[in-house]
């Protein structure tokens, strides 16, 4: 279908319509928005971007790849939602409204990489696992340095890719290395990019849980939350993924899902089953099953707060944009570091989105960088000993800023701190 | 309308291509501000300098483009709307704060700089900088010049125009005119400051301006009292003012802005409440704290039912941010919002207010409206759609009516918003004849082909109609 005709879809939909009319131009948000701030256009502002499908919905406005440009230049963050004191619904417009914007020409080679690996890698587990493992090689050989190397004059922006790329820490985790356990308390989302590249986290959460008391199950059946998918516009690839998880995840357990993103994604799958109302029911039967890390073991915790100090005892908390802006889950980490015997500061929001924003790093490289500086500086200047954050996205990127700064600062997950602190122990933590 | 391809090579010269933007997404971007109409600017220009804006108004004004400046967009009576083939002056990327002196008390700033921003740094430095328009997050120090805005604490410290002592403004020809000086007291010729304050961009462009700060209070403190009618808490708030506390803000919400305001922001008033009364006090920790006492029992003697009074030293922001933003969270209840923005002598306040209700029932229009009723200054909002030609209608006629009611108390059609397209064709309701020649003499000579901001007083030309298509009937009342 072409975009004229998907966006003419779009005006069916009342939440679409009405939302896109709640927006009464009145700024708040601007401010607020880390794009707005990297770009200063109102065309990479929220509002701009609303007034953009306002005009592609009254037909003042053809939609083109400029569009295009401007609706792809938008991390996903969600701030704007967060002050927004007419609740326009900017996470659903956007969504929609990529869906509906077939990749244009311009754009085409670039997405249809970016596509073919959601399709092709991310939504199918094994083939997550065999290419962070190929991943993990080209980074042992040192291959990727090598790369960024050769490229830094030639093409620096690629370069900045690679620099910015996830390394791959510890070995791939896949859910058979878990057990499916019937009629366990928790269920563990591992995801898919988390799953491959941080698979020692996944490996923390489960032992954080069992250790706090949770019997745990990893499904065998379950994939890739979609907010990746989503986001990049392929909504119906993200909407199969969900009903994947939706059966996977079938139940009375609570359902872990440690990182943040994958969290919210999944709290918005009920949105994606408009005109199904079995599986909508069933979608919010399982969002009200959701849960995070910091919630399942922060009551059973009493044990760890009487261990002996960590050695690095100067925290400083990264709440990923999603956790903060949407789900509303404010100072949780602060309060359960706290409880673990170390002394916390939280990033104050103005330092806002650390640029990582689903695939927003890998292809706006420079504006990524850009915000990643300004948050690096801020860390910098408060000089923590350790950085803790609860999305795998945000603690890849920091962790990989710090490295090109050269600066020996470890980022770990909530799940990894709780971990160490409940018997996992490495000397750091 | 694209402007013609030379005059857009010779502006990208200038700005360089990047900041020159002519793609209908990009332009459509800046075709708007917080009123309800839409238009399609030429181009879009984005000016770092100032010495940029002295080349491209030289030049455009040369081939004889309209020009429209703008900030952030958030004027709610449309006074940065582009005329046809007209182009946008953007100066949301000049936001410095160049100086700040803390003994003379004064900074200065670009005119694209945010409100907000030079908020913050002044009470980093123990000052404040007190016109407080209710989205301040967003405006910028050149809108509030243009608009002559100034919000809650105008009560006390004054308007827009009485803090600005100083601007650089780009007239016609390219030229910069420096204007006043960085003191206080400055009577050397015409006041052209404040014949600028105010003029919405309709005699040239505000690069930079020099702007008193006023020393921060020791302490503050926030009474809010609710009612069971409106008109209670009206005449309330003139028992306050008659107790002569000096509260530096006194504000009122009524029932369907409370609605709103609780949705959006749960600040705990009652369902019960119809109307609230937010009053504050700026001091000394013990002069506000007694203040607050004796406005809170002022108030509710006069009728209130439920009061909450904040202590020196506790944050009251939730309160006020929650009526700063009732404009924006009227939204929830209906999207097609027009600010109305009349000013009456205190005195007459609640019989405004009344007025205004019985206005919107002739016509058959809902209406929300809140005010900073301490000096009387009333902002009934029009719940309104403008796809319906009888509720267009219905509203222009509201429109009038509370126009002319403002009139006959020897108010003002407008007292903060400033006129924009939305009052243009009513100024000469309020001014007469000699005046507005008067008026029109000034303008022509800073612009003499009146191509600055030409869709509003005193250049009144096509007035574009809202382009405001809602298909879908759901929001009811």
């Amino acid at each position: 279908m072409n975009p004229k005709a998907s966006f003419a879809r779009l005006k069916e939909d009342p939440e679409y319509q009405n939302g896109v009319m709640r927006c009464i131009r009145c700024s708040i948000c601007v401010p607020r928005c880390p794009s707005y701030r990297v770009y200063q256009n109102e065309a990479d502002s929220p509002r701009g971007r609303v007034q953009m499908l306002r005009a592609v919905m009254e037909d003042r406005l053809e939609p083109s790849s400029n569009l295009e440009h401007h609706l792809d230049r938008c991390l996903g963050c969600r701030a704007c939602e967060d002050v927004c004191p007419s609740a326009v619904p900017y996470g659903y417009l956007l969504d929609r409204a990529r869906s509906a914007l077939q990749p244009t020409e311009h754009a085409r080679a670039r997405k249809s990489v970016v596509r073919w690996g959601l399709t092709r890698i991310a939504a199918t587990p094994w083939r997550v696992y065999w290419s962070a493992q190929l991943l993990r090689l080209v980074q042992a050989l040192r291959l990727d340095r090598l790369a960024a190397w050769a490229l830094r004059k030639v093409r620096p922006s690629a370069a900045l890719r690679i620099e910015l790329a996830p390394r791959v820490r510890g070995a791939p985790f896949r859910a058979s290395e878990a057990e499916e356990k019937p009629g366990a308390a928790v269920q563990v989302l591992i995801g898919c990019v988390a799953s491959g590249v941080l698979g020692d986290v996944q490996r923390a959460t489960i032992r954080a849980l069992e250790r706090t008391g949770a019997e745990v199950s990893v499904p065998a059946s379950q994939n890739c939350c979609g907010a990746l998918h989503l986001h990049a516009g392929l909504m119906d690839e993200a909407r199969e993924l969900a009903r994947g998880n939706i059966e996977a995840f079938d139940g009375e357990a609570e359902v872990c899902v440690n990182a943040a993103g994958c969290r919210l994604a999944m709290r918005e799958y009920p949105s994606l089953f408009d005109g199904e109302p079995t599986w909508q029911e069933r979608a919010r039967q399982l969002v009200g099953r959701l849960r995070s890390v910091t919630e399942l073991t922060g009551a059973r915790l009493n044990g760890a707060a009487t261990a002996p100090p960590p050695t690095r005892r100067r925290a400083l908390v990264h709440e990923p944009c999603h956790e903060f802006n949407v789900q509303k889950e404010r100072g949780k980490l602060e309060a359960l570091l706290r409880q673990l015997g170390y002394e916390v500061e939280t990033l104050p929001r103005g330092a806002g989105c650390c640029g990582s924003a689903g695939l927003f790093s890998a292809l706006q490289p420079k504006a990524a960088s850009d915000l990643l500086d300004r948050l690096l500086d801020d860390v910098q200047g408060r000089a923590p000993e350790l950085v803790v954050s609860s999305n795998p996205g945000c603690q890849l990127l920091i962790e990989a800023g710090l490295r090109r700064r050269g600066i020996d600062l470890p980022v770990l997950d909530i799940s990894e701190v709780i971990d160490r602190r409940t018997g996992g122990g490495e000397a750091e933590a | 309308m694209p402007i013609d391809p030379h005059i857009a090579a010779s502006v990208r010269d200038i700005v360089g291509a990047e900041n020159f933007l002519d793609h209908p997404a990009e332009t459509q971007s800046y075709g708007f501000n917080s009123y309800p109409a839409f238009t399609e600017p030429g181009a879009v220009v984005m000016l770092r300098d100032v010495e940029q804006v002295q080349r491209v108004v030289a030049m455009l004004y040369d081939r004889d483009v309209p020009m429209v400046i703008r900030g952030s967009g958030t004027n709610v009576c449309g006074s940065a709307l582009t005329a046809k083939g007209g182009v946008v002056l953007s100066l949301e990327r000049m936001t410095r704060i160049l100086e700040l002196d803390t003994v003379s008390r004064f900074a200065v700033v670009e005119a694209g700089a945010s409100v907000d921003q030079l908020q913050k740094l002044a009470i980093e430095n123990g000052l404040l900088f007190t016109p407080n328009p209710g989205n301040v997050a967003a405006v910028t120090v050149g809108g509030i010049i243009g608009c002559n805005s100034s919000g809650d604490l105008a009560l006390s410290y004054g308007t827009t125009r009485d803090f600005v002592l100083g601007l650089d403004l780009v007239i016609h020809d390219g030229s910069l005119i420096r204007l006043g000086a960085r003191c206080r007291k400055d009577v050397t010729g015409y006041d052209l400051v404040r014949l600028v304050v105010g003029s919405e961009g309709t005699l040239g462009v505000v690069t930079q301006a020099t702007l008193k700060l006023v020393d921060k209070p020791e302490a503050e403190t926030s009474v809010l009292v609710g009612y069971d009618e409106e008109q209670v808490g009206a005449e309330a708030c003139l028992a306050l003012l008659e107790e002569r506390l000096s509260p530096v803000a006194l504000e009122f919400m009524d029932n369907q802005t409370l609605r709103a305001v609780e949705a959006a922001f749960k600040i705990g008033i009652p369902d019960r409440a119809k109307a609230v009364v937010l009053a504050r006090f700026f001091g000394t920790r013990e002069a506000t704290a007694a203040a607050a006492r004796r406005a809170e029992a002022v108030l509710v003697r006069a009728g209130g039912f439920y009061s909450t009074t904040t202590a020196p030293g506790e944050s009251a922001e939730h309160l006020w941010r929650a009526r700063h933003w009732a404009y924006p969270a009227l939204a929830r209840i209906c999207p097609t919002l027009y600010g109305e923005d009349i000013r009456v002598p205190v005195r007459h306040f609640p019989a405004a207010l009344r007025r205004i209700y019985e206005i919107a029932a002739e016509v058959g229009i809902h209406i929300a409206c809140f005010a900073h009723a301490g000096d009387g200054q009333l902002h009934p909002l029009l719940l309104t759609d403008d796809s319906d030609p009888v509720q267009k209608e219905r509203a222009d006629r509201f429109v009038e009516g509370v126009i002319d009611m403002a009139l006959e108390y020897g108010g003002s059609i407008t007292g903060e918003h400033g006129i924009g397209v939305h009052k243009s064709r009513y100024v000469k309701r309020q001014l007469d004849t000699p005046a507005l020649e008067l008026t029109a003499r000034v303008k022509k000579a800073f612009d003499p082909k009146g191509l600055f901001n030409p869709m509003i007083f005193p250049n009144v030309g096509p007035v574009p109609e809202p382009q405001n298509v809602r298909r879908l009937a759901v929001y009811t009342l």
